[in-house]
Order: structure tokens, then sequence, then C-alpha cells
């Protein structure tokens, strides 16, 4: 008798690999995933049948842009493409690190995206992330500014420290977002890394 | 500062406790295995953000937790402190692994994944946040294999103490493990592939991590430098008390600086013990101010830097951090020669003792205040005479203290025989 991770035999095998399938995902465990399973087996065969295709669509059409490496539907992508854009670069880790910097509407540039930062104990080096891509573009177009929008924290600091030391020969304006204290947050309750390096960034009024 | 109340759930022997604890403190009296040391360890966690006695914090969740409502196994511990500044709730929630997070094939008690949380005032903190509002020093027969024992159960001890002092050092402390993992995984690969220490891609890449690693290290090192050398003078005092007059030492045995006293820096503030009770309103004592003076970070800095230059080799063809905080030692020694190697078991036992008590002492005189003592059956092991100088000592401090003992007459004959008496057994204490 064989009995597959969930279930066992009481399960019919489709419904099995479905929840094997979910189960994969970030987030979710077997629980959730079997409620997930049994959610899509009793919704309507046009919900599950949106929800397959768009899977099937994003993995199809789905591309990495040739210039910024940002996911598009065609290469170069709509940022890239578009030439009302101004002649910065902000560098970013993760895809989604651009939708959250468009929301602010205070940046004009374009993107690149690393698709992760340098973290040696996750054996992600230089060579791993689309740095060498990076280095030729700013070459090629000699960017007036360009920005390191990574994470605050080791690999975010090792990846900006990383370029910096890579872009300073090239004589362009390299810089870093300012880091300090929340919008609305009270300056009893931020921690002192936080404060004290928001102290050290401060600037005249 | 004292504890006021005690909350266990689920938390080793126990189902569920509550205890009110007078500023004074308690004795526990019980067998073996009657839970009284998990009073003891309780408190130090809520203190410490870990348990000294636990190999695995899922020792601390009690067997068979969860299983009546289903849910995974848990365990909470929580206390009402009181200072002069007002109360404050600390309390420390576990929980194992629970099964919807694994696979099947691996059970959940087995695989030992256990999530902890930290509160003050019922909201999460990270551990650093809960260090040091509740300082406390442990005692327990099972010190005593610290000072023969490797040198990471040294630094755990000072690392502790110094923790709950000075939250810098908490942050460094974590700062320096996270950096130095990254740049072992680093040099782990350049040793792999045989790239030399002069070549443009190990130069750039390790760059950031030499530097993060002095940042972090240097404050690891310099507050080591300081605290040993003041617990140093502390404990000579406590050594002779209790042993009469030979010349004990504590000593931070570091690869980082060499011959600490010939770089620039100042002399450690000097303190003394706490001799009557009352906490000393400065520290201006004679003779007490070691010869050694603490660099300055900048000096600090710059021998660390020249060190790891010295040993660069070496790290690329082994492929991990050779120097640093994390490869020294603290030693101690009685008339200069080694406790550790030389040391008999009883020259041992007095020595950490003596260390233990300066530790209290320097609570005192760095933060103002004494700590909770915490005596998990410590006179189980020493002769009378020695038994009642320990005891005459702490009661000196004037501190809340938790004493346990298997025999409930140990202390009635002593200055502590005054703390009210509680028998614990089968999950209770009464």
């Amino acid at each position: 008798m064989s009995m597959n991770r969930s279930g066992g035999p009481v399960t019919a095998a489709p419904v099995g690999r479905l929840i094997d399938s979910l189960a994969r995902l970030p987030g979710i465990g077997p629980k959730t995933a079997s409620r997930l399973a049994y959610y899509l087996l009793r919704s309507s065969r046009d919900d599950a049948m949106a929800l397959a295709e768009a899977i099937i669509e994003v993995k199809e059409r789905i591309q990495l842009c040739s210039v910024c490496f940002n996911v598009t539907e065609q290469s170069p992508c709509a940022i890239c493409s578009d030439e009302s854009r101004d002649g910065a670069i902000c560098v970013v880790q993760e895809p989604l690190d651009i939708v959250a910097l468009e929301r602010t509407g205070q940046f004009h540039g374009r993107y690149h995206v690393l698709h992760g930062a340098i973290s040696p104990v996750e054996g992600v080096g230089p060579d791993k992330l689309r740095i060498r891509e990076l280095i030729e573009r700013v070459e090629r177009t000699r960017p007036d500014e360009v920005i390191l929008a990574m994470n605050l924290d080791l690999p975010g600091d090792a990846t900006a420290t990383y370029l910096h030391r890579l872009m300073a020969p090239m004589g362009i304006a390299v810089t870093r977002p300012a880091s300090g204290l929340p919008v609305g947050g009270d300056l009893e309750y931020a921690d002192e890394v936080t404060l004290g390096r928001a102290l050290k960034g401060r600037r005249p009024l | 500062m004292h504890l006021e109340s005690l909350h266990l759930e689920e938390f080793r022997v126990y189902r569920e406790l509550d205890l009110a604890i007078p500023s004074a403190g308690l004795r526990i009296a019980g067998p073996n295995g009657s839970g009284k040391s998990s009073i003891v360890e309780a408190i130090a966690l809520l203190s410490t953000a870990r348990s000294q006695r636990a190999g695995s914090e899922r020792e601390l969740i009690r067997w068979g937790s969860g299983t009546d409502y289903g849910v995974p196994p848990y365990a909470r511990c929580s206390g009402r402190i009181e200072r002069s500044e007002g109360g404050t709730s600390l309390g420390i929630e576990l929980e194992a692994g629970s099964a919807d997070r694994e696979s099947d094939d691996q059970p959940s008690l087995a695989s030992g994944v256990v999530r902890k949380r930290c509160l003050v005032d019922g909201r999460p903190v990270r551990a650093m946040d809960l260090v040091g509002r509740l300082r406390s020093v442990s005692f327990s027969p099972e010190d005593v294999a610290i000072v023969s024992g490797p040198p990471s159960g040294r630094r755990r001890l000072i690392d502790v103490a110094i923790a709950q002092l000075d939250r810098r050092y908490l942050q460094a402390l974590s700062r320096y493990g996270r950096v130095m993992a990254q740049r072992n995984g680093l040099l782990k690969v350049f040793a792999r592939d045989g790239i030399a220490p002069s070549s443009a891609q190990a130069r750039s890449q390790l760059m950031f991590w030499d530097d993060e690693l002095i940042d972090a290290g240097h404050v690891i090192v310099g507050r080591r430098l300081e605290l040993v050398a003041q617990l140093s003078t502390l404990a000579a005092v406590r050594y002779a008390e209790l042993a009469g007059g030979a010349d004990f030492a504590v000593d931070y045995s570091t690869g980082v600086v060499r011959d600490a006293g010939s770089l620039p820096g100042t002399p450690p503030r000097s303190v003394r013990p706490v001799a009557d009770g009352t906490v000393p309103d400065d520290a201006v004592v004679d003779g007490t101010v070691p010869d050694a003076a603490v660099p300055n970070d900048e000096a600090i800095q710059t021998a660390f830097r020249s060190r790891l230059a010295e040993r660069q080799a070496d790290e690329f063809r082994r492929g991990v951090s050779l120097v640093g905080p994390h490869r020294d030692d603290i030693v101690l020694s009685l008339d200069r020669v080694p406790l550790g190697t030389y040391g008999s078991r009883g020259q041992q036992r007095l020595g950490i003792l003596a260390l233990k008590l300066a530790e209290a002492d320097l609570m005192v005189a760095v933060g103002g205040q004494p700590p909770v003592l915490l005596l998990d059956d410590v006179l189980s092991e020493l002769d009378p005479e020695r038994g009642r100088l320990l005891i005459e000592s702490i009661a000196r401090f004037d501190a809340q203290t938790i004493v346990t003992a298997t025999d409930r007459s140990a202390l009635d004959a002593t200055v502590l025989g005054g703390l009210p008496l509680l028998q614990a057994g089968a999950g209770t204490l009464r």
C-alpha cells in the first residue's frame, strides 16, 4: 500500500498531487495545502480554470527584461522603454522592490534588478547576481546617478559596499537611500540602531 | 530590583504555577526531580532569555504539553518585576515546531524546532530588549565544569554577565555572530577553490566582512577587557574571603590585542566588593586599580586589523575565521597557575564561586542595584565552613535570593534561615 504525504490511501491520487504541489509554496504547510485543495475541488470550474490559466500564463509569457531584469511581458520592459524616464538607475534586490519604489512617485529613472543579495552563508556570491550586467550597463549608458536601494541588513549592506567599490573608479555618482525613523513613529520607541543611523545621517534644515 | 511573582505554564514539571516571591527571596526544598531547580531556571530564563541548564529549549516544555487541546507543545514563563521606577512584566513563550510546518516523515517532537518569543509588558520584543531588565547571577554545582571545560563555556559566562549590564554588548555579539557566519561562508569557498588572498576577487569580497567583523568585534573585546579586569579585582577579594590569602585572578586572553596595557587607553573604573550590604556610592578604593589599561576603540580596531592580516594565509587555507573574540578565552588562575589545568577540584569550585560573587559585585558597582541571586543546590558540594562563608557573603548583598536544597533543614542554622520555605513535589510548590 502506498502512502503519499498528504492523507494516505483515503485521498484520491489527483487530489493528493494537488495538495503536494500546493504544500511546496512558501508559507503553506500540509494543513493549509489540504484546505486549499478541497476549496478548489468545491469551487466552480471557471474559477479553477482561471487560476490554472493564470499560472500557465505567467510561466509562458513572463520573461526577464533584457536591460533591467525586471519581470515583464515584453523585453525591454515598459519602464526601460519609457522615453520620459530620466537618466538615473536604481538598483534593487527583487522585482517587488520596484513596486514599492514606484508607489512613492519620487523616482523617475530606471531600475536594475539583481535578483538577490550577496550572502556567502547561502552560497550567493556576486557571480550569482546580475552584477556583471549592471556594470556593463553603467559603463555603456553612463547614468547621472546610481542609487543602491538594497535592504538594510548584512547581505544588503555587503552588496551595496561591493557595488560601490566596483563603481567608484567609474566616476559615477553612487548613492544609498537615507535610513532612519519611520514617518508617524515615536522617537522614544525607535530602537537604538535605527535612531543611531538616523542621527548619523542628519541634515541641516 | 526584585521579582514579585512568577507564573509558569507547561514549564518542565509544572502544568501551571503561580508563585508570589517575597522581596527577600525564598527557600525551596524537595527531592531530586521535584522541580525546585526549574524555578531557578525559569527566573534565569526571564533574566537572560536562555537556559543555563537545558541542552535544547525543547526540554523546557513539559512532556505531553499541548496534547489535551490538540495544539503544538508549548511552555510559558512570565514574571512581574518591581523596581523603583515602576513595575514591568517579562515573559518568554516557547512553542515546539508545529506539525503543520514540517513534512510528516519528521516527527515534530524529535525535530526540536522551538520558537521563542520574548515579551515585555505583553509586547513582543527581541531577546536583546528583554535581557538586562531582571539582572541575576546563578550559582549551581555544575558551574565547576566551566573552569576546566572548553573556552566557549567561560566566554558564555562572561557574555551573559556583561550582556545584562550593557545592551550595546549584546547587540555587538549578535551582529558579530552573523558577520562571522557570512565571513566563514566566504572563506570556505575561497579555501575550496584555492583562491589566493591577494587576488582581486578575494580582496573585493572580503573587505566588507573584515570591516564588519572588526566593527562588531572590537566592541566585544573592549568590553571584555574592561569588565574582566574589574571582575578579577573583585574575585580576588572574594576568593580570599572563602579560602584565605591566595592570589586569585581572572584574565582575558585574547588573540586580538597583544599586550593590552601598552596600547593607548584608560584604566577601568575601580570597583570594590559589597562588604556590608550597602551599595558603594562611588568607586574610590585604594589599591584596586588593575595595572592593565583598557585600550581605546581605535587601538583595538587597529590591532584587530593587523592580526587579521597576519593570519590571512591560514584563514584562506582553512576556510574559517581564526582571529576574533570567538577564539578568545577567560583564564582563572591561582598564584599565576591556571586553575583549569592545574587546580584541584576544590580550588576550581572556590574559583568559580568567587567569580560568580564578583559578577554580583560588578552588577552592584556598575548597575547600581544587586541582582537576584539564584542558588541551586550549592551547599551540597561544599564543606560546612565554606558553605557558611558563601551564605554569609550572599546574605550581605541584601538581594532577593532564591535558594534550593534537597534537605529542608540545610539552611535553618544559617543567616538565610529566615527566608520563607516551600516544599517542591509532583509539579507543585507549597
